[in-house]
């Protein structure tokens, strides 16, 4: 649209609104003309219209006016009417008229009141109206009523003679109603003047309607014939203008001679498309040319062979149709990096070698360096010349084209023209620069290619001649190939014969692997027997333990023998004394004697028993040891003081000495020590009948140390108390057997010099105890000398104060054993076999507890019979009807067990209530089996009482006793709804409402179930539970039934009861329900089945602690039990947290049973956390698991766990790998 | 000897190497699916056959998991058949809870999903402070991703509806956390489970339980197998304890029928009904 300005220059005539108007489209150039004559249209109808309402107002008013004129006309008449009407009946006395008035008035008075509303509108009318409404009534007043009441009168005929009268009323009348009349017809006039202005009105509203039509008429006839002048001069002319011009752009015109380019509607737009055609068809033509031209280009460079005659080609085609006076070529020498003139035209060709350019040097090397066409015009004058033979003339413009091909410089070319340059000629140039560049890097590479041609053909030449060197090579490879060969042949065979001696190498080797399995076959043997061995030696050595503890045990019972002789002694000893000092002097001498000898066999007896006490005590280890510090001078001169006396006596000399070594103080048992060596010296006074004796404390030498056994002391360490004499000496071979009890050196020796010979013995024992030892050295005829060396720090670690725990422990039990053999006669009367009375069977071996329980049934006047072995009382069983049975476990014959077992396989005794009473540990078991209750010796007086009622309240048969179930509850609704529940069991119910009842109810009756809520008043379930058991109180199954969740710690601690734990909730009655109704019906409770385990009491472990660790409650207790009646205590831990808690709070467990698998920490964690500790890093743990795989043994090795035990649990086996592990 | 029969020596001498070296025995496993997933273990670790397959287990330490989580079939969902939830919820639950202590066993719990499902269970009855769940698995590696409780996303939808239709009261997503295309599930639900390793043919009873589900187990085990785990499952419930069970699994022994009690007809929920 660059152009369009020209145009409005030329169309200058054209007003701005044309121009607007040109510019519209074709479609809103139609709007525009029909919405103009639409406006048009609408203006006139409106204004139509307008002027018809006009006229229509006009006339109503004209109608209006018309109706108030004959309104008031006809108003008039009747006033007319009504003064005839009155005169003509006053006149002629007649009444009657009165009737004709009397319409006419009414006439009158609707079309006044017509007037008045038709009259609203104009004021000076309505003055009027009221005007005359006043005269009427003035005309009313003066002649109408007195009319009408002189027509009205009964006289109206005597009236008629005053006619004066009546002529004066009716010329009244007459002149009221004349000016009435008067003032009608005025308004009728001013009504009339009305009309005739709105008449004129209608009038000229008519004409201005007329004027109006043809207004509009004329203007639509204006506007269509200024659209249809217009559309010709604006579309129709243009149109048929540019159409003539498509002829000549056809056939190649010009396209600047388009017109109508600037307008904006179709016919611009249909201008603009002949002006782009025209374009096109005027770049064909010129394309045309320059193609031809680049054909024919092509054609002569395809000619070319040689650099120079394509230059040569190259100018001569395109100088001419550029009129280029001349030009040359330039080459790109890339060897050189330079452009050499190879080809010229128009110029001499003599001097193109000298022309070298680099590029950026001159014109040439510029348009290489920049890659683009360089023109310069107009040329210098002094520029060179195109010269012919008729003349010369300047070029025009010099044109530099570079040749790229590929991006690369193949050459350049220098043109000079005669004519400035034009497009056309540039677009040649420049179109022809590539394929010419093309076709030039084709030649030069073509050119190369039969240089390097060249080349090739004199290598190959070289070649064949080398191949024949290499061929002869190839024969002193083949020779020495074969050598090679021959020489592998030999290496083969060689090779063969090492395959043969490494089979007889793998034979050797088999027959070597033969004899290692055999060798490991033998030390399997080996090791086999090796562990026989083992095992042989541990069975040694617990015999030899056995047997120490056999010896331990005889200790023990000679210290309890001890202590029951001494006392009887104590009162003969001080008796005797009484009878011997003879205070009353009513003995004879001779009884005196008697009483004295008695007195001094009981001294030395009471002297042999305490020498047996003191040597059982220290055999059995039971003899306190309490270091504390003894000074050595002090204790030196108390034994000084103590023999002088008895040195002097004997005649002997007696030397005290310390040596120099020696220390200040020792710490050990100064009692003790006083005690042995007080033993020596008397045994030195007793024995040393002339000479000396000696006490030496010092250190000990080395030798004597190692003689003493006590090499794990040093002689800085020790202290030595030596006591020689120089008596009659002890032989070689006795020096052994003196410390040993009740020996001497001969039986003579006792005659000669008395005592028990037990001194030594006890001496030797204390200085073990006091960690040293004591050894004699000896020479008949010259002396002996006893040597005590104990340690100068006695360290006491608690060695004889544990031995002595143990032992302890074990002596109530071995006391046990020892049941008295033979049964006493029973001393009650016994209820005759013969008798068919129901008795109280008594089984029971201790002939004085049987007369005890026998008294007891009789205070209750029960019959009883005493049987005292488990034959018998099943003999009684079957000869005579039973009451009860009260039965001891421990029969000399067959066990309390089986004599309760037949009893309830025979269903003759199948329902008789047995109470166990017996020192067996175990007896829950017998409640397993059946019994009412259970109690454990030693027994109370009550508790057997409460047994006697229990075995015989049940009722003389208990066969048809109902079940009976205790229920705890506090709350009574509870409890009745329990009672509920239970209705269909039949069961008897007693109820309790708070734990000391329930205790009392326990206590006094046998029952087959208990309920218990936890929750109650006084005492929690859970400690009535743990009150009860510890007061012996045989429980019934228990069912827990509880309102409340329960925490781990309560739940561990029920468990030991009950495994029926109901919490209250929806479907809890249902599971309370089946909970009791299974201890109501079954004949044998369901008990934990660690309680059928046998009990062998397993001494060697009894005592010890076991640390139970696991998460599951059933094998936690089942462990436990059975654990416990074997008598080791048991502690339970829930999980690996608690377990090491456990571990912290009691040092004293032995042995650790750890669980696997628990929740949170499992069991190898807490084995690993346990061997963390450095004081736990030896103790026992036994893995007890569900997992039985291979792996599963190796896994609890490696957390640390010294022995593995799969579930489910052999009691008996885990009881042998405690024992080795303990 | 075609393939197929050399195969069953192979397969054979596999399972016995399996035993010997590890401990681990199949032989109680329903043959035709034991062959099925020893030659997808073949193929999936790449052994030549299976004899190659039974060297590199014998000198292998590590493949073992390997082998052991491609033997066992780790499939399952969360609330998978929801009815039997539902029903668990309805008719176990309320008895349960009347236990002070309730344990739980999920023997054979895959990934863990329907050990996670009971906890939520539990959590909606207010009863999971007292309970405990043992999730077992013969598979470490299963066992793994148990621990984790994380789940691929897609799978979340057919988690939340099963919940749905298991009468759940909320929606799961109170119960996870989703990120990185996975869920991840409230770790306050993995508190009181324990998950351990179990192998049910060859480990003992650990514990004393009052509800056991093993649910599509069984499918995988032979009859003698399968009488052993059902002695297992006897032996560990409480009296009264339920045993929930897949819902095609119906075992034909005896044994199973005098101590074990459907709660409703048709229902793959047991009930312990004799005394031990």
């Amino acid at each position: 649209m660059a152009e369009a300005p020209a145009e409005i220059a030329e169309g200058a005539p054209l007003s701005q609104l044309r121009r607007w108007v040109a510019d519209l489209s074709l479609l809103a150039k139609f709007r525009l003309i029909i919405f103009a004559l639409l406006i048009l249209f609408v203006c006139a109808g409106l204004a139509f219209l307008m002027v018809q309402q006009r006229e229509t107002v006009a006339r109503r008013w004209t109608v209006h006016t018309y109706q108030a004129l004959w309104t008031a006309e006809r108003a008039e008449t009747a006033l007319l009417n009504m003064r005839l009407s009155l005169r003509d009946g006053l006149l002629g006395a007649d009444a009657s008229k009165i009737e004709a008035f009397q319409v006419e008035s009414d006439r009158y008075d609707a079309l006044f009141s017509e007037l008045r509303e038709l009259m609203r509108d104009n004021p000076v009318q309505e003055v009027r109206l009221e005007r005359i409404e006043n005269l009427k009534r003035d005309w009313d007043e003066g002649f109408v009523r007195p009319s009408v009441e002189r027509l009205r009168s009964p006289d109206l005929l005597q009236q008629k003679r005053s006619a004066d009268d009546l002529l004066a009323l009716i010329n009244n009348g007459s002149s009221a109603l004349g000016s009435l009349q008067g003032e009608l017809t005025q308004m009728r006039a001013v009504e009339h003047g009305l009309l005739a202005t709105r008449i004129g009105v209608l009038d000229r509203a008519a004409a201005l309607g007329r004027d109006v039509v043809l207004l509009a008429l004329l203007l639509a006839l204006i506007s269509t014939l200024y659209a249809l002048i217009a559309a010709r001069r604006l579309l129709a002319e243009p149109l048929r203008r540019l159409i003539q011009l498509i002829p000549d752009i056809s056939a190649g015109g010009h396209a600047a001679a388009i017109p109508y380019r600037w307008r904006r509607d179709e016919v611009g737009e249909f201008a603009r498309s002949l002006s782009a055609l025209a374009k096109l068809v005027e770049g064909r033509a010129g394309d045309d040319w320059v193609k031809t031209r680049l054909a024919s280009l092509a054609g002569d460079l395809q000619l070319a062979d040689t650099h120079e005659a394509f230059g040569d080609a190259l100018l001569r085609s395109l100088c001419p149709p550029l009129d280029a006076g001349y030009g040359v070529a330039y080459r790109w020498d890339a060897l050189a990096g330079e452009l050499q003139a190879c080809a010229s035209y128009g110029v001499s060709a003599a001097d193109l070698s000298s022309r070298k350019f680099k590029p950026g040097q001159g014109l040439v090397g510029q348009c290489v360096a920049e890659k683009r066409t360089l023109s310069l015009s107009p040329v210098p004058p002094t520029y060179l010349k195109v010269v012919s033979g008729l003349g010369s003339m300047m070029p025009d413009t010099l044109s530099f084209a570079p040749l790229f091909s590929r991006g690369e410089i193949v050459g350049v070319v220098e043109l000079a023209s005669l004519k400035p340059p034009s497009a056309l000629r540039a677009e040649l140039l420049a179109q022809a620069r590539a394929p010419s560049a093309l076709a030039w890097q084709t030649l030069a590479r073509s050119l190369r290619t039969a240089e390097l041609l060249d080349v090739t053909r004199s290598q190959s030449e070289e070649l064949r001649s080398s191949e024949e060197s290499l061929r002869i090579q190839q024969e002193e490879l083949q020779s020495s190939n074969e050598a090679l060969r021959s020489r592998s042949q030999l290496l083969e065979q060689q090779s063969g014969q090492l395959i043969a001696s490494e089979e007889e190498l793998r034979a050797q080797a088999e027959e070597l692997r033969l004899a290692n399995e055999t060798l490991r076959e033998r030390s399997t043997a080996l090791r086999a027997r090796q562990a026989e061995l083992e095992a042989a030696r541990g069975t040694l050595e617990r015999h030899a333990e056995q047997l120490e503890r056999a010896s331990r045990y005889k200790s023990e019972f000679l210290a309890n023998m001890s202590h029951e002789l001494r006392t009887p002694l104590n009162s003969l000893l001080i008796l005797s004394k009484g009878l011997a000092d003879n205070e009353d002097g009513n003995l004879q001498p001779d009884q005196v004697e008697s009483a004295r000898i008695v007195h001094d066999a009981g001294r030395n007896l009471l002297q042999l028993i305490n020498d047996i006490l003191d040597l059982s005590k220290v055999e059995a280890g039971r003899m306190l040891v309490v270091s504390e510090d003894v000074g050595l001078r002090g204790f030196a001169t108390l034994q000084e003081r103590n023999f002088r006396h008895v040195a002097r006596s004997h005649d002997l000399e007696f030397k005290v000495v310390i040596g120099d070594d020696a220390p200040q103080t020792v710490r050990t048992d100064g009692t003790r020590l006083g005690q042995i060596v007080v033993n020596l010296l008397a045994n030195a006074f007793k024995f040393t009948e002339k000479g000396s004796v000696t006490l030496h404390i010092g250190r000990p030498d080395e030798e004597s140390l190692r003689h003493a056994g006590l090499a794990g002391l040093v002689p800085g360490r020790a202290i030595g108390f030596k006591v020689s004499d120089t008596g009659i000496g002890i032989p070689p071979d006795r020096l052994d057997a003196i410390f040993q009890p009740f020996e001497q050196v001969d039986s003579g020796t006792a005659r000669r010099f008395g005592g028990t010979g037990l001194g030594l013995s006890i001496a030797r024992g204390m200085a073990g105890l006091l960690g040293g030892s004591l050894q004699a050295h000896s020479a008949i005829g010259v002396g002996s000398s006893f040597l005590l060396i104990l340690p100068e720090r006695l360290d006491v670690a608690g060695a004889a104060i544990d031995a002595s725990a143990a032992v302890a422990a074990e002596v109530p039990t071995a006391a046990a054993t020892s049941r008295p053999a033979e049964p006493l006669e029973p001393s009650y009367a016994q209820a005759p076999a013969s008798d068919e009375r129901a008795v109280l069977l008594i089984v029971e071996d201790d002939a004085s507890f049987a007369n005890i329980l026998a008294g007891l049934a009789a205070r209750k006047s029960i019959p009883t019979r005493v049987v005292s072995s488990g034959a018998e009382a099943l003999k009684a069983a079957a000869e005579m009807p039973l009451l009860g049975v009260l039965l001891d476990i421990g029969l000399p014959d067959i066990s309390g067990w089986q004599v309760l077992q037949q009893l309830k396989a025979l269903p003759a005794t199948q329902q008789v209530p047995v109470h166990i009473i017996s020192a067996s540990d175990d007896l829950d078991r017998g409640l397993a089996l059946g019994a009412v209750g259970v109690l454990t010796k030693p027994v109370s007086r009550e508790s057997v009482l409460a047994a006697l009622d229990r075995v015989i309240a049940p009722g003389g048969d208990g066969a048809a006793a109902p079940r009976r179930v205790l229920l705890v509850d506090d709350d009574l609704g509870s409890r009745a709804a329990v009672r509920k529940l239970l209705e269909p069991e039949t069961a008897q119910i007693e109820e309790a409402q708070n734990a000391s009842e329930a205790s009392t109810a326990l206590r006094a009756r046998r029952f087959d179930c208990l309920i218990l809520d936890l929750g109650l008043p006084d005492v929690s379930g859970l400690d009535l539970l743990d009150e009860l058991s510890a007061a012996g109180v045989s429980l019934p199954p228990v069912v827990v039934y509880s309102g409340r969740e329960l925490s781990p710690d309560e739940m561990l601690r029920l468990r030991q009861y009950t495994e029926s734990i109901v919490i209250k909730g929806s479907r809890a009655p249902e599971r309370l329900l089946d909970e009791v109704s299974l201890f109501l019906h079954a004949l044998t409770p369901p008990r934990s089945a660690g309680a059928a385990a046998p009990a062998d009491v397993v001494r060697d472990v009894a005592g010890r602690h076991v640390l139970i660790v696991d998460d599951d409650m059933r094998n936690i207790f089942a462990l436990s039990k059975a654990l416990r009646t074997r008598k080791l205590e048991v502690t339970m831990a829930q999980d690996g947290y608690k377990a090491l808690t456990q571990l912290d709070s009691n040092p004293g467990i032995d042995l650790v049973l750890m669980d696997i698998m628990m929740p949170g920490m499992d069991g190898y964690e807490t084995i690993r956390r346990i061997r963390e500790r450095d004081q736990w890093k030896q103790l026992p743990i036994i893995a007890v698991t569900a997992k039985a795989m291979t792996g599963d043994r190796e896994r609890c090795l490696q957390a640390g766990a010294n022995d593995y035990c799969a579930k489910p649990i052999d009691i008996d086996q885990l009881m042998s790998q405690i024992r080795v592990w303990i | 000897m075609d393939l197929q029969s050399r195969q069953d020596i192979e397969i054979g001498l596999f399972m016995q190497a399996l035993r010997l070296r590890h401990g681990y025995d199949f032989a109680g496993y329903a043959r035709a699916s034991f062959n099925r997933r020893v030659r997808a273990l073949a193929e999936a670790s790449g052994a030549a056959s299976i004899s190659a397959l039974t060297e590199r287990l014998i000198h292998d330490e590590p493949f073992l998991a390997e082998v052991i989580g491609r033997l066992s079939v780790p499939v399952s969902e969360m609330f998978r058949n929801p009815p039997v939830f539902d029903l668990l919820r309805r008719e176990v639950l309320p008895v349960l809870a009347s236990y002070p202590q309730i344990n739980i066993w999920q023997a054979g719990c895959a990934h863990g999903e329907e050990a996670y499902s009971m906890a939520i269970l539990l959590k909606e009855a207010g009863l999971y402070a007292r309970a405990r769940i043992y999730a077992t698995d013969i598979s470490e590696l299963a066992l793994e991703r148990a621990r984790a409780g994380i789940y691929p996303l897609r799978e979340a939808q057919l988690f939340s509806s099963n919940y749905l239709q298991a009468g759940g009261s909320g929606s799961l997503s109170d119960w996870y956390t989703a990120a990185y295309q996975h869920i991840k599930l409230d770790q306050a639900l993995a508190e009181r489970i324990t998950f351990a390793n179990h192998n049910l043919a060859a480990d003992g009873v650990f514990g004393e339980m009052h509800l056991i589900l093993c649910r599509n187990v069984l499918i995988y085990f032979g009859e003698p197998l399968q009488q052993r785990a059902l002695a297992l499952f006897r032996d560990s419930l409480v009296r009264g304890g339920f045993l929930c069970l897949g819902d095609r699994e119906r075992p034909s022994e005896p044994r199973f029928a005098q101590d074990f009690g459907a709660i409703a007809p048709g229902a793959s929920v047991f009930r312990r009904v004799t005394a031990r």
